[in-house]
This record gives C-alpha cells, structure tokens and sequence, in this order.
C-alpha cells in the first residue's frame, strides 16, 4: 500500500509538470496551428541557463567573506554574454522582427507604443503576484532573512542555496522577459545592458530592499527621463535624457541613499 | 616574509626596499632587459612589432591598475570611475599641448592634477555612502564625465581631438620605440609612486579605512580627508595613463574610455590581486597577454573561417576575459599574487614547506 501511495503520489507531481509542457504545446498550437515538436529544446535551454547562472556562477560565493567578490562576478558575466553575445551575431543595431505587435495606441492626447503597454500591464501583474509572494509566502520569508545574513539563515534552518536559486530563476525571467520587450521597442544590439544600468537608478530611487520602491522608482525615473529627453535636449544637446537617470541617482545617494521607501540600515560596530 | 638569515640592525635598513645583493643584481639585470627590449624584441604582426606594443599598453594599465588599487584595495572603496578619470586625463592634456602649447612633459603631470582634482570632486559621495552605493554613484560619474566631453565643443566633442607626437626637449616621440621609453620610464617613476605611499602614513590610514571605518575615526584618521585623497590620487595615476594612451594612439575620444574597460580594470585587479603593488604588474601583464593572444589570434581564425567577421573576434577577447575573471574569483579570490607568494615562501623554506602555513 506504501508503495501505491508514493507511486500516486509521484506520478501525480510530475504529471503536473507534463501538463504545463503540454500547455506549452496546445498554446502554440491552438493559437497558431503548429505542432511545435522543439519545446523540448527549449526546456532543456531554460534548465542549462539556469544551471550555468546559478549553480555554476553564483554557488561558489553563498556565506563569501567578501561582499565584492560575487559583484565582480555579476559584472563579468555581463562582460562574458555581452562577448559571447558579439562573437556569435556581431555588432551593430539590428531590427527585431519578432512577430510582436509594433503598432501604437492612442490614449487621450498621448500616442504610445502597443508593446510598452504590454509591459506595463505584465509589470503591473508581476509586481502585485511578487510583493504578495514577499509578504506572505514562507519562501519569501526566508529570502529576506537569507538577504540580512546567509548565516543567520542557515542557522535559522532556512536552505540558503534553495533562497538562491529561486531568486536567481526569477530575476533571470523577468530580465528575459524585460529584454524581449525592450528589443521590439528600440531594436536589437548590444547596447542594450545599459538600460539595465538605469535600472541601478531606479533601485537606488526606491530602496534596494523594497519591491513596492523599484515598482514606483520606475515610474518617477521614466518620466524624468522622458521630459528631460523633450524639454532639455534643445538647450543642451542630444543624451541629455539619457544622463538624467545617474543625475536622479547622484543626486539621491547624496541625499537621502537609502533610497525613498527602503529601509535604513543601521551600522553596527 | 624576509629571506633567512636577514637581521635588520638599524631603522634604515629595516625600510630599505631592495636588500640582498642578489635583489639588486635582478633589478640592475630588468632595468638593462627594459632599455635593450626594442632591440630584442622578435614578434613581429606586418609591420606592427608586437613586443613593443605590448610593452606600451601593459604599462599604461599598470599605471592607471596603481591608481585603481590605491583607492579600491587599500581604501576600501570601490570605483567603477577609473575609466572616466582616464579621459578627464587624456583630454586635459591633449587640450594644453594641443590649444596652449603647453611643453608636453609640464601638461602631463597637470594634467594627471586635473583628473585628481575631478577625481576628488565624484569621490565626495563617499563621505556619505559606501560598497555597492558608491559603486553606483562612480558609474553615474562615469557617464556624466563622458556626457560633459561630448557636449562641449571646446574640451572633447563628439569628434574627440586628434593629437600629433608629442615631443620631450626637442626629441620627437614619433616611433614605438620612443615613445615606448617615454611610458616605461612614466611607469617606473608611478609605480615607485606607488610603493612608497602604500608604504608611509598615507598608506597606512587607507588601510585603516578599509579595514574599519568607524574604527579608523576613533584613531584619530579624519576619514573624509582621506578618502577625498584616495579617490584623487587614483585620478592622478589615471589621468596620467589616459594622457599617454591618448598620445600613443593619436587622438583623445571618449570611444577609448567605456564603462567596460573600467570594468576589465577592477577585473585586472581581481586576477593579480588587491593591495599588492606585484599584484597590480601581474593583472596588467596577464590581460594584455590574453589580449595580445586574441590579437594574433584573430585574424588566423578570420581567414580559416571567411564568414566570421571583424566584430566577432572582438567578442571572443570580452568573453575569453570574463571567463578569466570568473575562473578567478572563484577559485583564487586572492589573485596571481598569492600564488607567488606561497611559490616563494615553499621555496625559501625548502625541505621543511609544510611549515609555510
């Protein structure tokens, strides 16, 4: 009976799993009639990128003395795909003929881009389903413990490499999903990681421990860059817009450098 | 750790940089090997003399490698603005031999002070903040610096400046090999710079800084001054090295100084390891050979391969050097540097090595 019970029990969880493959299958076929016989692959991609972000790259520095060295990895690994990135396509802006909407819609006296109101309504489905998971689930729990120190973590009984992963799955799928978006609007090249350089900006503006901060941070640095970019540009020049989000984060660290909805850190000796 | 039998007897010899005659014997045989290099120098790339060449960028790294390692391994603060410092360097000097005909060998050390002075100013956000804000903080620095040569016609523009060779005394700077000597001595002269400012007070309140900064106020170390000094000393040996980069090239552009040099510089400093002056002339030494490698490497896989194109070599250099970056950080945090010195300490303790640790 034991043996029946694991048995069900194990074909129940993974038949799960086969259902959102088969998701994945009908989606594609459903909406476009094609019997897409390389999910497969794509599975495997999914699995092997993760694989080598996280338990390649980043395990080594779980509990690391130095608080530089895991930065410094980070910063290369941009190096590293930008490199990889360049060795396999080249330089230079390409068109990104993806398929996805490039219209515009109308809003008011406003005309904008179809697929940046595409990506506000994911960011704003995203935000609410992670700020909720961050306060409710038991997972996001540990992840802000595991934040303050990996080994209270640990000691508090919370496996810090499982806080690790996860993390890195996600932000790995939103930074997928953000690019995505980002290269149907303003085309495909390598000079694309400095938006996420811009990115550092908003997290500064809104606290880098609050969700709720980027989520608004986002929104107020936008907007100053876009009336820079219009109202500016005559006066000083082409870029200004694009200077504006290291002004805001100049200008914010100097002020107020915990950012305007993060928490202060308090220095212990 | 000092070889065996050394028994310091005064003050003087206890501070003395080169001890044994056999130190002085492989100094006095690098400086002949250094002065004799373009003789003997053999790779040759068409008419470009590969040697040379190499010698000419790795010690401008090192030089600008000295200034990032003063203000990230021994102040503890992190700088991703090295890159910048360097054009603030490159276009001030340009500027004065260029628009003031200022001698060359007056507008580079002003030069270098022009970057330390700008240096000083983007460093007083670490009066405040500290890690990876201050590490933001230098990046915006770093597209503001390069966003204010760019839109000022009179220092940069978009254009950059075409600069001619410069000229010491009459002696015009136009071959590799001359301007070769000009950046080794440059070089010698910076990292002697280097050493004896780790070494000195200067060097010890950096350390302090790092080590602990609240204890470092209690000692009486006015933490602001300091890192305000670390941050322009850095810009010093920056603006230096971006000047002669600028002049060994040719011309001063922003295109030169990007946000991922100065990230292959911090990277230059994890693989030779911080706080070290050795660990600063290993890293420099080891990017430039990979660098050199893809160079000749390049246009052998080019011509093997026809559809590979021009900018796809350049991909495999970035990424072949993160990869090194990683490798290192993950296996060697402490850098080429400390590898040396367990070679060393085994050797010196010969039979008995195991009591290295």
């Amino acid at each position: 009976m034991e043996v029946l019970a694991q048995t069900v029990a194990m074909g129940f969880l993974m038949g799960g799993l086969y259902a959102l493959l088969a998701i994945a299958i009908v989606l594609i076929f459903k909406a476009t009639k094609v019997f897409n016989l390389g999910t497969g692959g794509l599975l495997m991609a999914g699995a092997y990128i993760f694989y080598f972000f996280f338990a390649q790259l980043m395990r080594p520095f779980i509990g690391h003395p130095d608080p530089l060295a895991p930065v410094m990895v980070t910063l290369a690994l941009w190096v590293l795909l930008e490199g990889l990135i360049v060795t396999v396509w080249g330089g230079g802006i390409k068109s990104y003929p993806s398929g996805l909407p490039t219209g515009v819609l109308s809003m008011g006296k406003a005309v904008v881009p179809e697929i940046l109101f595409i990506g506000f309504v994911i960011t704003v489905v995203l935000v609410i389903s992670l700020a909720a998971f961050f306060q409710y689930h038991p997972l996001g729990l540990a992840m802000k413990v595991t934040a303050e120190s990996h080994q209270i973590a640990q000691s508090l009984g919370i496996d810090v490499k499982v806080v690790f992963a996860i993390s890195w799955a996600i932000a790995t799928g939103l930074s997928m999903l953000t690019g995505t978006i980002l290269a149907v609007h303003m085309g495909l090249s390598e000079v694309l990681p400095n938006i996420a350089l811009k990115a550092l900006s908003v997290v500064l503006v809104g606290g880098l421990n609050s969700l709720i901060g980027a989520f608004l941070g986002g929104f107020i640095v936008g907007i100053i860059e876009a009336l820079f970019t219009s109202y500016l540009t005559p006066y000083i020049g082409r870029g200004v817009g694009e200077l504006a989000p290291y002004l805001i984060l100049l200008v914010i660290l100097l002020v107020r450098p915990h950012g305007l909805f993060g928490i202060k850190e308090v220095e212990r000796i | 750790m000092q070889p065996c039998g050394t028994f310091n007897t005064s003050y003087r010899q206890d501070m003395v940089l080169v001890r044994t005659p056999l130190q002085w014997g492989m100094l006095i045989g690098f400086f002949v090997f250094l002065v004799l290099l373009p003789v003997i120098t053999p790779i040759k790339l068409g008419k470009l003399q590969l040697g040379l060449i190499f010698f000419i960028f790795t010690g401008i790294n090192i030089i600008t490698l000295h200034g990032l390692n003063i203000v990230m391994g021994f102040a503890g603060q992190l700088s991703l603005g090295q890159s910048a410092f360097m054009a603030v360097g490159a276009f001030a000097v340009s500027n004065l031999v260029v628009k003031l005909n200022v001698p060359f060998i007056v507008a580079l050390p002003l030069g270098g002070l022009i970057a330390a002075f700008v240096g000083m100013v983007f460093g007083t956000p670490s009066l405040r903040i500290k890690g990876l804000y201050l590490l933001m903080a230098t990046v915006a620095a770093h597209f503001i610096i390069a966003f204010t040569i760019i839109r000022l016609p009179a220092i940069g523009g978009t254009l950059g400046l075409i600069v001619s060779p410069p000229s010491i005394f009459g002696f015009e700077l136009n071959t590799d090999t001359r301007y070769y000597y000009i950046v080794m001595m440059v070089t010698i002269i910076m990292t002697i710079l280097a050493i004896n400012l780790t070494r000195g007070s200067v060097g010890r309140a950096f350390m302090a800084i790092r080590d602990d900064e609240v204890a470092a106020r209690v000692m009486g170390i006015n933490t602001f001054v300091y890192k305000a000094l670390a941050f322009g000393i850095s810009a010093f040996f920056a603006g230096i090295a971006g000047a002669l980069l600028a002049f060994y090239l040719g011309m001063a552009t922003v295109d030169h100084f990007t946000l991922i040099h100065a990230i292959w510089l911090m990277g230059m400093l994890a693989v030779g390891g911080m706080a070290s002056t050795r660990g600063v002339i290993f890293g420099s030494i080891f990017f430039n050979i990979i660098d050199t490698v893809t160079t000749i490497v390049g246009p052998i896989i080019q011509s093997a391969l026809p559809f590979f194109g021009h900018e796809h070599v350049a991909g495999i250099a970035m990424a072949l050097w993160a990869l090194v970056i990683i490798i290192f950080l993950i296996f060697e945090p402490r850098g080429i540097n400390h590898r040396w010195e367990t070679i060393k300490a085994s050797y010196r303790l010969h039979p008995f090595s195991y009591t290295r640790e």
